[in-house]
C-alpha cells in the first residue's frame, strides 16, 4: 500500500464543499440541517442541503472510500468533483489542473470539458450515464481517446483492446453497441472508458450496487486488480461497507449531508467512534 | 346588437347566417366551375386531405368552406363516410402511368429523358402586378369582410366603428384575482426583434418567438400543438381564455406631431391559452401562465395553435422534449424555409449522388474482399 | 467604364422599381460586412439577416444573395450547377442576375470574375481575380452529430470536436472507411471544422491553399462562410485511413474522352452505364481542343 505521507501535496483537495437543491435557499439553511438535527432539509425554506462543508484530501495513489447510506449526500460529492454538479460553496484544487492553484469549480467550460475527458474518469451507478448505449464498447473508449488528439484508428483500436481485455470484456464485442450487453459487461466498458487517457483521478459511484451479486465480486477483483496493477488514485462511494473495506486505503462517513468520522479504512472497522458508523459497522456484521 | 353566447340555438342560428352570408351573399359569387378550372392546386389539396377524389365536389367544399382548404376537407370526408363501400380496385402500377413530368435528382441523362413539364420551380417569384386590375379597392377585404370590420360584431348592425362595444378581456380578470401574473410594467424590449433582418440565435427574444409563431406555416403549427395536447410537450390541454376576433386599428406616431395617428385596420384573430399549475406551497405566485396567438385575419386555428404552443415553449424550457424546445419549433414551422428545403429535393443531386455511389461500391469491393479472404483462408485450411 | 447608373438604365423596363441587383443597399452592405468577417476569420460561420428571394429557400438563395452583394461593374457572371451552365435552376438563377444588375454572363470559367456554383467547384484551376460562391443547404458539419445550432456553435467556440471525429471512428468501423462522400467535412486554417458545402470529395482538395476566394452562402440557415486564398484547407481523416478522392476505374467522358475530370454516370437504354464530365464547360473546351488550366 502507498502510504499518504510519501507524498509532499495531495493530488485533491476539497475544502467546505456545500451543495443546496431548491428554489430559494434561505440563510439558516446549514444550521438547521444535518446529523444532529437529523435531517437534511431545511425547515425554514425547503430547501435540500445535500452536503454541507465536506473537506478532505486525496493523496497520490490512494483509494478514499465514501460510506453513508442513501441520501447522506457521498453520491453528491462525485458528481460535484465530475462537473455534474456546480456547487453553492466550496473549492476543490486539483493536481490535473491549473498545478492546483485555481478551484476546479471556477474552470470555464473548456476546461470542464478537459478534466472530465483527461484528468478526470467517472464510472457512474448506472452504466447508461457514463456509456453512450449507440456507440459501440470500442467507440465509447476511443471517444477520450479521440479528445486527447489520437488519429490512428490502429493504435486507437489497440489502446481500447488492452483496457477491454483488462476489465475482461471479450474483445469480439468491442465493436457491438453497449445496449445490448448484460449489466455486468457494461459496468466493464464503463470502467474500461473511465480508465482511458490515463486519468489522474477515477471517481466510482455505487459501481456494484445495480449487478447481480455473482458479477459483483468479480467486478471489485477487477477494480483492486486495476488500481494495484496502475496505482489508481480514486474515491470510490457505497453504501456497503464490504466494497469500501476491499478497495479503500481512508474512508470518510457520510450522515445527512455532512462528514462524521474519518480514517484510515481498518481503524474505521475495527473501532468505530461516531454512533452512527458503529450503527453502520454493526448492521454490516 | 352584442348576442351572449347563450341560448345556444340561436347564437348558432347567427353564425349560420354569417356563413350563409358569406358563401351566397356575394354580390359577385365565383361559380363552382370557376374554382374547378383555375383553383386546380387547391382543389387537389382538398380532396387529397378529404380522401375523396371528386372535382366538382371538391369544388363545392372550398366555396363552401370559404377557402379553408382543412375545413373543405373535413366537408369531403364528412360526405365520402355516408357511401357505401362497393369494393376496391386492382393494384395500379406506376409503370403504366400516362406521364405528363418526370424528373430524376440522381441522374442527368435518364433512359427516356427528362421532362420538365409543367412546373413553378424555375420562375421567378415575383408579384405579378397585372392581376391587380379586377381587384376591389386597395384595402378592401371584400364586401361581407368589409362590413364586419366597419360593424363590429354582427353584419346587420348599422352602429358606426366607434361605437362598437368594448369587451373587457377575460385575462383582466385573472389578473385582478391575483391568479395570473401581473402584465409586466416595462415591455421586456424596447424595440421588437425583426426576424426579417436580423438572424435570430437561440433562445430567442419573445418578440422574435411571437413572429415566427405569427408567420408561421397553419399545418405545421397545427400538428405540433395537437402533439404537444396528446402529451408530447408541455403546453398541454389548458383552456382558451378568450379568443377573439376583429379588427385591430392601427397607429404610427406621426413624424410632425409625435402623436399616434391610425393609419388603417387590421383585422386579426386572437388567443389567450391559460393553463395552471405555477404555483407551489413552497413558491406562492400567480398560479396561471398564458400561451399568446395573433393572427392576422381570420385563422383560430391557427391562433390557437399559436397559442398553445407558445404555453409549451414558455413552460417546457429544458424538458427535452422537441415540442418545447425554441430550436425546433420556430425552424420548422417556417413556410418559405420548409416548403424550399424539402422541394430542393427535385433539384439535381447528380454529383452527390455519384459520390455516393462511389461509396457505395468501395463498401461492396471491401466486403467482398473481406469475404473472398475469408473462403481461400477456410480453403486453405481444408486442404 | 460603365457606372452602377449605366447598368440599371440597360435592365428591361420590367425591373425599374427593383433596386440594383434585387436587394436593397443596406442589405447588401450588411452582407458584404458579414463576407469581411467570414474572410477574417476562415471556416468560420457568420450570420446575418438572410432575406427572403424570388427563388425557392434550399434553392441557392444564400449563393444568390453573396453574389448580389458582390456584384458590381465590369464583372462577368457564371451560374452552374452540378457543374452544368444549362441546368434549369442554373438558368433560371442566371436569368435573375442577367434581369437585375444587367451584366454579362459567361460560360467560360476562365472569363468569370464571379461563378455562383452548386455541388461543383469547376474542373478549370481558378485563379487569384476570380470568386467562386458556393451554395449551401446545410452549414454546420456538426448537425450529425448535434442537431441543436446553440450547442454546435458552443462546440466550434471550443473547437470541441470528440464527437465529430467518433462520429467518423465509428463509420471506420461500420464500413471499412470514412463513408462520406459529398460534403466531406474539412479543418480549415487549423482551427474550425468546415462542411466545404455538398461538392464531391473530388473537388474539397481545389479549396487548400487555392489562388482564388471561396464564399459560401446558406440562405435558409442564414450563415455565411469563407475560405480565402492561400488558406491550408484540411480533409478530416486517420493517418491510417487518408483521405482520398472518387476515382473512376479507367472510364474516359464518353463526349470528350477526358479522365482526368469529376465524371458522372447515367444509365442508358441497354441497361450499362455510360460516363460523362460533370463540368460541361470544361467538356466543351477539350472537345474544342483548347487548352484547360488542370489544378
Amino acid at each position: 500500500m502507498v502510504t499518504a505521507t510519501a507524498t509532499a501535496a495531495p493530488l485533491l483537495s476539497v475544502q467546505g464543499l456545500t451543495t443546496i437543491h431548491g428554489e430559494a435557499p434561505c440563510a439558516a439553511c446549514v444550521a438547521l440541517t444535518g446529523p444532529e438535527a437529523d435531517r437534511n432539509q431545511c425547515p425554514e425554506c425547503g430547501s435540500i442541503v445535500a452536503c454541507a462543508g465536506v473537506s478532505f484530501d486525496v493523496w497520490p495513489g490512494e483509494v478514499l472510500g465514501i460510506v453513508g447510506e442513501s441520501g447522506s449526500g457521498k453520491s453528491t460529492v462525485l458528481q460535484c468533483l465530475y462537473q455534474d454538479l456546480q456547487p453553492a460553496v466550496g473549492a476543490a484544487y486539483f493536481g490535473g489542473f491549473a498545478e492546483g492553484q485555481r478551484s476546479i469549480w471556477d474552470a470555464d467550460r473548456r476546461e470542464r470539458r478537459e478534466l472530465r475527458t483527461q484528468s478526470i474518469g467517472m464510472v457512474y451507478q448506472n452504466p447508461r450515464q457514463g456509456l453512450n448505449l449507440m456507440v459501440t464498447a470500442g467507440g465509447n473508449i476511443a471517444e477520450r481517446l479521440l479528445d486527447a488528439n489520437w488519429r490512428r484508428v490502429g493504435d486507437i483500436r489497440e489502446k481500447a483492446s488492452d483496457y477491454l481485455q483488462r476489465t475482461e470484456v471479450p474483445l469480439p464485442r468491442m465493436d457491438d453497441f453497449p445496449a445490448f450487453f448484460s449489466g455486468g459487461m457494461q459496468q466493464r466498458v464503463q470502467i474500461a472508458k473511465a480508465l482511458a487517457n490515463s486519468p489522474q483521478l477515477v471517481l466510482l459511484d455505487e459501481l456494484t450496487t445495480g449487478l447481480d451479486v455473482s458479477v459483483q465480486a468479480g467486478v471489485l477483483d477487477l477494480v483492486r486488480d486495476i488500481q494495484r496493477d496502475y496505482g489508481l488514485t480514486a474515491v470510490i462511494v457505497s453504501h456497503d461497507l464490504g466494497v469500501i473495506r476491499l478497495l479503500a486505503d481512508r474512508t470518510l462517513v457520510m450522515k445527512q449531508g455532512r462528514v462524521v468520522e474519518s480514517g484510515l479504512t481498518d481503524q474505521i472497522l475495527e473501532d468505530p467512534q461516531h454512533p452512527y458508523t458503529q450503527l453502520l459497522v454493526n448492521c454490516a456484521t | 346588437m352584442y348576442t351572449a353566447v347563450r341560448g345556444g340555438a340561436v347564437a348558432i342560428q347567427h353564425a349560420e347566417d354569417l356563413i350563409e352570408q358569406e358563401v351566397h351573399g356575394a354580390h359577385d359569387p365565383i361559380a363552382t366551375r370557376q374554382v374547378q378550372a383555375q383553383l386546380p392546386l387547391l382543389l387537389d389539396q382538398v380532396m387529397g386531405e378529404g380522401s375523396l377524389y371528386d372535382p366538382a365536389l371538391g369544388a363545392v367544399a372550398v366555396r363552401q368552406a370559404a377557402g379553408d382548404p382543412m375545413e373543405a376537407g373535413f366537408l369531403l370526408r364528412a360526405y365520402r363516410t355516408t357511401l357505401p363501400r362497393l369494393g376496391y380496385s386492382v393494384a395500379a402500377s406506376s409503370r403504366s402511368m400516362r406521364v405528363v413530368r418526370r424528373i430524376s435528382s440522381a441522374f442527368r441523362d435518364i433512359p427516356g429523358g427528362q421532362l420538365l413539364g409543367l412546373t413553378r420551380d424555375y420562375g421567378q417569384r415575383l408579384v405579378d402586378l397585372r392581376l391587380l386590375e379586377d381587384a376591389d379597392a386597395p384595402g378592401s377585404h371584400g364586401a361581407a369582410q368589409d362590413d364586419v370590420l366597419a360593424n363590429g360584431s354582427s353584419p346587420a348592425d348599422d352602429s358606426g366603428a366607434d361605437e362598437s362595444p368594448q369587451f373587457p378581456l377575460v385575462i383582466d380578470f385573472l389578473r385582478d384575482e391575483g391568479m395570473l401574473a401581473a402584465r409586466p410594467e416595462q415591455p421586456s424590449e424596447d424595440e421588437p426583434f425583426d426576424v426579417t433582418r436580423e438572424p435570430v440565435r437561440y433562445p430567442a427574444p419573445r418578440s422574435a418567438r411571437l413572429q415566427i409563431l405569427a408567420r408561421g406555416e397553419t399545418g405545421a403549427m397545427l400538428g405540433m400543438s395537437y402533439a404537444g395536447m396528446r402529451g408530447y410537450g408541455a403546453g398541454g390541454h389548458g383552456t382558451i381564455a378568450e379568443l377573439r376576433q376583429g379588427a385591430l386599428p392601427i397607429e404610427i406616431t406621426h413624424p410632425v406631431t409625435g402623436r399616434p395617428a391610425r393609419i388603417g385596420w387590421l383585422p386579426v384573430t386572437e388567443c389567450h391559452f391559460v393553463a395552471g399549475g405555477e404555483a407551489t406551497l413552497r413558491s406562492p405566485r400567480a398560479d396561471y401562465s398564458m400561451g399568446y396567438g395573433v393572427v392576422t385575419g381570420r385563422n383560430e386555428r391557427k391562433a390557437i395553435s399559436m397559442a398553445q404552443l407558445d404555453m409549451g415553449l414558455k413552460r417546457g424550457a429544458g424538458s427535452g422534449n422537441l415540442l418545447d424546445d425554441q430550436e425546433f419549433v420556430l425552424s420548422h414551422i417556417e413556410p418559405v424555409d420548409a416548403m424550399g428545403f424539402v422541394e430542393h429535393l427535385k433539384l439535381p443531386h447528380y454529383v452527390t449522388f455519384q459520390s455516393s455511389m462511389q461509396r457505395s461500391a468501395r463498401l461492396r469491393a471491401l466486403t467482398n474482399a473481406a469475404r473472398n479472404q475469408a473462403h481461400e483462408a477456410a480453403g486453405a485450411h481444408s486442404h | 467604364m460603365t457606372t452602377v447608373h449605366g447598368l440599371i438604365e440597360a435592365r428591361e423596363m420590367t425591373f425599374t422599381g427593383y433596386s440594383y441587383a434585387l436587394i436593397d443597399d443596406m442589405a447588401k452592405r450588411e452582407i458584404r460586412r458579414a463576407l469581411l468577417k467570414a474572410v477574417a476569420v476562415p471556416g468560420h460561420q457568420i450570420p446575418f439577416g438572410s432575406r427572403e428571394m424570388p427563388i425557392a429557400r434550399g434553392w441557392g438563395t444564400g449563393g444568390l444573395q453573396v453574389t448580389l452583394s458582390l456584384l458590381g461593374p465590369g464583372d462577368v457572371v457564371k451560374v452552374i450547377d452540378q457543374g452544368d451552365d444549362a441546368g434549369v435552376n442554373a438558368s433560371n438563377l442566371r436569368r435573375l442576375v442577367e434581369q437585375m444588375t444587367g451584366l454579362d454572363t459567361t460560360g467560360a470559367t476562365s472569363e468569370a470574375s464571379v461563378i455562383q456554383s452548386r455541388h461543383r467547384i469547376p474542373d478549370e484551376r481558378l485563379n487569384e481575380r476570380q470568386i467562386l460562391v458556393l451554395q449551401v443547404p446545410n452549414p454546420e458539419p456538426l448537425r450529425a452529430v448535434e442537431r441543436s445550432v446553440a450547442q454546435a456553435a458552443l462546440m466550434h467556440a471550443e473547437q470541441d470536436y470528440a464527437r465529430m471525429w467518433l462520429a467518423l471512428y465509428e463509420d471506420v468501423v461500420r464500413r471499412g472507411e470514412v463513408s462520406r462522400g459529398a460534403g466531406y467535412p474539412v479543418m480549415v486554417n487549423h482551427r474550425y471544422v468546415m462542411t466545404p458545402s455538398p461538392i464531391p470529395r473530388w473537388d474539397v482538395p481545389k479549396l487548400h491553399q487555392a489562388d482564388a476566394l471561396y464564399l459560401f452562402g446558406a440562405g435558409r440557415e442564414k450563415r455565411v462562410y469563407a475560405v480565402p486564398p492561400h488558406t491550408d484547407v484540411v480533409p478530416l481523416a486517420f493517418e491510417d485511413y487518408p483521405f482520398h478522392v472518387e476515382h473512376f476505374d479507367g472510364h474516359a467522358c464518353a463526349s470528350c474522352g477526358s479522365t482526368s475530370s469529376y465524371l458522372e454516370a447515367s444509365p442508358t437504354d441497354d441497361g450499362g452505364l455510360r460516363y460523362r464530365c460533370s463540368d460541361t464547360a470544361y467538356c466543351e473546351r477539350v472537345r474544342e481542343g483548347k487548352e484547360t488550366v488542370q489544378w
